[in-house]
């Protein structure tokens, strides 16, 4: 019994380990993707400006903020 | 309702699809003088696929954890909780930016019509854009089409113009009332180039 604890805790740890791994890979490209949406955005806002401009502007630095911040999360939480 | 001369004269919503002469609104290399006439966006129906993934997309969660449960994998053996709710938290992240992008695309694909050119604003993805102008004395032929159940239903479609200029034709997707679109291109068209005796203007 002790035995399948101990294989079931290390089998356990690996799938952590993996799914942190594959967590932040994903965030690493959402971080660069949220870049670029803020980059398309700011670009865009010059090339045609609309009113809905430094809305669009502010909710995709927030973007990149949360993006960025969930991924020091799980790289020191998870 | 369907004569663009019926419309109300200045557009105020930002969101709009079709907006006669847009408040707010203006372009980079827009001319002394050129006023923008028309702003068409596709059909708010185009984004019915993005909103109905955003749902399923949202309610996964909801879903798979239950039956996860139910077919005896239990996630909570394996993750604490903590874990299970950066987890969520980078789910709906995903979701957020998948939202945020669907979005930006649909509002930045712009056609614009001024007194003087058509002009198409080309949001190809996430990092290509694209920008179009014709000059409307270079159209030489504008062509509406409403084609499909949806796009007659919710009165939307193409307008295919052809022009004399570097870029053969412009496309406009999915735009509202095609019809009064092509109407309006032409008016402004022959504003700009009166019909002559002969009548050979277009």
């Amino acid at each position: 019994m002790p035995l399948e604890k101990t294989t079931q805790f290390f089998g356990n740890i690996n799938m952590t380990i993996g799914v942190k791994a594959i967590l932040v890979l994903l965030l690493v490209f959402n971080l660069v993707f949220s870049f670029l949406v803020f980059r398309q955005i700011q670009i865009m806002g010059k090339k045609l400006p609309t009113p809905l401009g430094p809305l669009l502007r502010f909710i995709s630095t927030i973007y990149v903020g949360v993006a960025a911040a969930v991924l020091l999360l799980v790289v020191g939480v998870f | 309702m369907d004569n663009p001369t019926d419309t109300p004269k200045r557009s105020y919503n930002p969101f709009a699809m079709f907006a006669p002469q847009p408040v707010g609104v203006s372009f980079d290399e827009q001319d002394e003088g050129e006023e923008i006439v028309l702003l068409l966006r596709a059909h708010i129906v185009t984004l019915v696929p993005a909103v109905l993934e955003a749902i399923v997309m949202f309610a996964i969660p909801f879903v798979a954890l239950p039956i996860g449960t139910f077919i005896g994998f239990h996630l909570e053996n394996i993750f604490s909780g903590t874990q299970i709710l950066i987890m969520l938290v980078c789910w709906y992240l995903f979701l957020v930016g998948f939202i945020l992008y669907s979005f930006i695309y649909w509002y930045f694909n712009v056609y614009l019509l001024t007194n003087e050119r058509v002009v198409d604003f080309d949001f190809q993805g996430i990092v290509q854009q694209k920008t179009s102008y014709a000059y409307l004395r270079q159209v030489q032929d504008v062509a509406p089409s409403i084609v499909g159940f949806f796009a007659t239903f919710f009165h939307f479609g193409d307008v295919i113009i052809e022009t004399a200029g570097e870029r053969p034709e412009f496309d406009f997707f999915s735009v509202a009332r095609p019809d009064d679109v092509a109407r309006e291109i032409l008016d402004q068209r022959k504003r700009v180039e009166p019909e002559g005796p002969s009548g050979d203007s277009l």
